[in-house]
C-alpha cells in the first residue's frame, strides 16, 4: 500500500512540475473560466435580482466546462512522445497512474471553482453565507466531475473525435452532480444551508463515494485493451 | 535464465488485416534478435504486443517462467524487467534528461548513482540539464538510450536503434547491445541494417506474412 | 478475435432459431390483440378522451426502456470483464432497442401532456431521467459509430453504459426531488378499477415487451453476423483469396 501511495506521490509531483514550467492546464483553465463568466454576464446583461437567483446554475455550468478541458489538457501532455505509454510500463498498477491524474485534474479544478465563484461575486454581486459549506459542495462536485471525465479523458486521448465524444458521454453522466450541487449553492450564495440542502450534500456526497473508487477501479480493464 | 522469452501462437489483428498469424519464436538470452522485413509487415506491431503496450488477442508469451495469455495484460514483475525503446522517447519536453531518468528511477526503485552513470555512458554531458524540448533528434535518442541503461532490464526491446544516428552514434549503441549481450540478457531489435550489428551473437529473423522465419546469423 | 469467440455453438444456434421463431409468433399476436383490446374493449375515459390511450403504449415503452438500458448496463459489465464479445453484441442489441423505446416514450409523453394538460414538456420527474438516460445512451451509440471499429473503442463504450447503472439511481434520485413540485401524474402498473382498462393495459404491456425482446434477439443476431463476416474476411485474406470487399 506504501509502495502506492509513494508512486502516487512521484507522479503527482511530475505533473505539478511540470505544470509549473509550462502551464498548459492552469493557463487554460483560467481563461477559459474567465470567460464563460464574463460571456455570462453580457448575456444576462440586466444584472437584478432574478439574475442574482441564477446564479448558483453559473457557477455550475462554468465548472462543467472548465473541468472537462482541464481533464483533456491533463493527458494531452501525456500523448508526446509516448509519455503515458512509459508512463504504464513502469508504474506497478495502471490504477493508481489514473488516480495521479483525477487528482491532479481535481486540485486545478478546485482552484478555479475558488476563482468561478469569485468572479461570479463580482460580477453579479452575489454573496456568500456559509464559506465553508461552499467549499464542501465544491469539492464534492469538481472531484466527481474530474474523475469521471479522467476515466473518459485517459481512455479516448488517442481517439479522433475525442472533443465531440467526450462531453457528449461525460455530461449526462454528472448531471445528478450539477442539479445537486446548484441546488445546495443556491442555498449558500442565498439565505443559508437548510435540511433540504444537507439532503443534497448527501447526494453529492453519495455519488462520489460510488464513482470516485468505481474509476478507478474500472480503469485497468479498459487500459489493457488500447490500441 | 535458461528460457528466454517464447511466443507461440501469436495472433494480431488490424482493423480487417490479420497481421501476425499464429506466429512463434523464441529469443535465447545472450544473443542479439534482429527483427528484418519490409515496411508494414508487422514489426512494430510485434513488438507492441511483446513489450505490453497491445493487447494480445490469442496466443501466449513466456518470459523465462512467466507466462501471459490472450487478454492478460504484463504483470508488474516481467514489465519491470522489461526495457522497451521504441519511436517515442518516453520522455517530457518540459524536464532535463536528468530529471527524466530520476522519475522512472524512482518508479523502478532504483538507487540514484544510476541515473549519474547512465548519462555518462551516453555521453550527453551539460545538455543533460537543459530541458528535452530543445534537444536535437540524435541527443533525444541518447536520452531514451540513456533511460535503458539506467533500468538495465532483462528483457530489451528495441525498434530501430539505429535509425536516424551518425557512425559515431551508431558504433556506441552497437558497443551498448554488446555488453546486453554479453550479460546475458535478452535483446531483440528491429532493424533494416542487420549487417550492421557484426561481430555479435546474432540471429536475424524475418518477419513475412505474419510468421517470423529465421534468415541467418552467428552459428 | 480469437477463434470462434464469437460464433455460437450448434445446439445454441438451433435453440436460438426456435426463441426466435416463438418470439415473433408471439409477438404478432399479442400485438394484434393488444390493439384490440385498447381501442375497441377499453372505454374512453371521461376527462382526457380518447388521448388518454396513449397511456397504454407509453408506460410499457418507458419500462421496457427502463429493462433494456439495466440489461444493456449489466452485459456491458460483463463483457468488461471477460471481454467476450458476445456480451458486448447483446449489450449493443439492448442499446439500440432501450434507446428506440426510449424516443418512442420522450415522444408520445409530450404528445400526450399537450392534449391533456396544454403543455408538451411538464418537466416530470421521470421525463427528465428518460431525456437523461436517452442521451447516455445516444452518446453509447455515437461512440461506437465514430470512434472507430477496435476493441477498445467497444470496451470504452461498455464503460459507459456499465457506468450509468449507478448513476441511473442517482439520477433517478435527483431528478425526482427536484421536480418534486409536480403531482406525480404518472403511475405505472395500471392505477384503475375498470376491468377491461387494466386488461388492455396487461395486454399492450406484455406485447410491447415480447416485441421488444424479439427485436432485441434480432439486432443481436445481425450485429453476431456482422462480426463474423468480419472474421470470415480476415480468415480468407490468410487463406489467400482475392476477396473483394466493398
Amino acid at each position: 500500500m506504501s509502495r502506492h501511495l509513494r508512486t502516487l506521490r512521484i507522479l503527482i509531483a511530475k505533473d505539478l512540475k511540470i505544470e509549473m514550467r509550462n502551464p498548459g492546464v492552469s493557463y487554460t483553465m483560467l481563461l477559459f473560466a474567465t470567460l464563460v463568466v464574463v460571456v455570462f454576464s453580457y448575456a444576462f446583461f440586466m444584472i437584478d435580482d432574478r439574475v442574482r437567483s441564477y446564479t448558483p446554475g453559473l457557477v455550475w455550468v462554468a465548472l462543467l466546462f472548465t473541468c472537462t478541458l482541464g481533464t483533456s489538457r491533463v493527458f494531452d501532455r501525456e500523448q508526446h512522445k509516448g509519455c503515458f505509454n512509459g508512463l504504464l510500463l513502469a508504474t506497478e498498477s495502471p490504477r493508481t497512474l489514473f488516480l495521479s491524474k483525477a487528482i491532479v485534474a481535481s486540485f486545478f479544478g478546485l482552484l478555479m471553482s475558488g476563482l468561478v465563484v469569485l468572479l461570479v461575486v463580482l460580477f453579479f454581486g452575489a454573496s456568500v453565507h456559509e464559506p465553508l459549506w461552499l467549499m464542501a459542495t465544491l469539492v464534492l462536485g469538481v472531484t466527481g466531475f474530474c474523475f469521471i471525465g479522467a476515466l473518459f479523458a485517459g481512455l479516448m486521448a488517442q481517439l479522433s473525435l475525442r472533443e465531440v465524444l467526450f462531453p457528449l458521454i461525460t455530461f449526462p453522466l454528472v448531471i445528478p452532480l450539477v442539479i445537486a450541487g446548484v441546488k445546495t449553492t443556491t442555498q449558500l450564495i442565498g439565505p443559508g444551508i437548510d435540511a433540504d440542502g444537507f439532503a443534497w450534500l448527501k447526494l453529492m456526497l453519495a455519488f462520489d463515494l460510488v464513482f470516485l473508487p468505481g474509476t478507478v477501479r474500472v480503469f485497468p480493464y479498459l487500459e489493457k485493451d488500447r490500441g | 535464465m535458461p528460457e528466454g522469452i517464447r511466443l507461440k501462437g501469436l495472433t494480431q489483428t488490424f482493423g480487417r488485416r490479420r497481421i501476425l498469424r499464429g506466429l512463434s519464436g523464441h529469443f535465447e538470452p545472450g544473443r542479439l534478435h534482429l527483427i528484418v522485413g519490409p515496411n508494414g509487415c508487422g514489426k512494430t506491431t510485434l513488438l507492441r504486443v511483446m513489450s505490453g503496450q497491445l493487447s494480445l488477442e490469442a496466443g501466449t508469451l513466456q518470459f523465462h517462467e512467466e507466462c501471459v495469455e490472450a487478454g492478460q495484460s504484463l504483470p508488474w514483475s516481467i514489465r519491470r524487467r522489461l526495457g522497451v525503446l521504441g519511436h517515442d522517447s518516453f520522455l517530457y519536453s518540459e524536464l532535463s534528461a536528468r530529471e527524466n531518468l530520476d522519475l522512472y528511477r524512482k518508479l523502478y526503485g532504483l538507487p540514484k548513482e544510476r541515473v549519474g552513470e547512465a548519462l555518462e555512458r551516453v555521453s550527453l554531458g551539460s545538455a543533460a540539464d537543459q530541458p528535452v524540448g530543445c534537444y536535437s533528434q540524435g541527443m533525444e535518442q541518447r536520452a531514451a538510450f540513456a533511460r535503458v541503461l539506467m533500468q538495465d532490464p532483462d528483457y530489451l526491446i528495441l525498434d530501430e536503434p539505429d535509425a536516424g544516428l551518425d557512425e559515431a552514434g551508431r558504433t556506441r549503441v552497437e558497443e551498448e547491445l554488446s555488453s546486453f549481450v554479453r550479460d546475458g540478457k535478452v535483446v531483440i531489435a528491429v532493424t533494416h541494417h542487420p549487417e550492421s550489428f557484426q561481430g555479435l551473437n546474432r540471429q536475424i529473423l524475418r518477419l513475412e506474412k505474419g510468421v517470423l522465419v529465421s534468415v541467418g546469423g552467428d552459428q | 478475435m480469437a477463434e470462434g469467440e464469437n460464433r455460437l455453438c450448434g445446439r445454441c444456434e438451433k435453440a436460438n432459431g426456435w426463441i426466435l421463431r416463438v418470439l415473433v409468433a408471439a409477438s404478432v399476436v399479442l400485438v394484434l390483440v393488444a390493439i384490440y383490446a385498447v381501442l375497441a374493449r377499453a372505454p374512453v375515459e371521461g376527462e382526457m378522451g380518447v388521448v388518454q390511450k396513449i397511456f397504454y403504449f407509453h408506460v410499457p415503452s418507458a419500462i421496457t426502456m427502463l429493462l433494456h438500458f439495466m440489461l444493456a448496463g449489466v452485459l456491458s459489465l460483463l463483457f468488461l470483464i471477460t471481454s467476450n464479445r458476445r456480451f458486448d453484441n447483446w449489450a449493443a442489441a439492448c442499446a439500440d432497442v432501450g434507446l428506440v423505446f426510449a424516443a418512442m416514450v420522450l415522444i408520445s409523453g409530450p404528445l400526450w401532456g399537450y392534449k391533456a394538460w396544454g403543455t408538451a414538456w411538464t418537466g416530470e420527474p421521470r421525463l427528465n431521467l428518460t431525456l437523461l438516460m436517452f442521451l447516455i445512451y445516444l452518446g453509447y451509440d455515437a461512440l461506437r459509430r465514430f470512434g472507430g471499429r477496435d476493441l477498445f473503442t467497444l470496451k470504452i463504450a461498455a464503460a459507459v453504459s456499465a457506468l450509468s447503472v449507478p448513476g441511473l439511481y442517482f439520477i433517478r434520485t435527483a431528478v425526482e426531488r427536484w421536480g418534486g413540485n409536480h403531482p406525480p401524474n404518472m403511475k405505472a402498473g395500471g392505477y384503475t378499477d375498470d376491468p377491461d382498462m387494466a386488461l388492455a393495459f396487461n395486454l399492450s404491456f406484455a406485447a410491447v415487451l415480447v416485441l421488444s425482446l424479439t427485436f432485441t434477439m434480432l439486432r443481436a443476431r445481425v450485429r453476431g453476423a456482422a462480426d463474423q463476416i468480419e472474421t470470415l474476411w480476415a480468415d480468407a485474406q490468410d487463406a489467400g483469396l482475392d476477396v473483394d470487399r466493398d
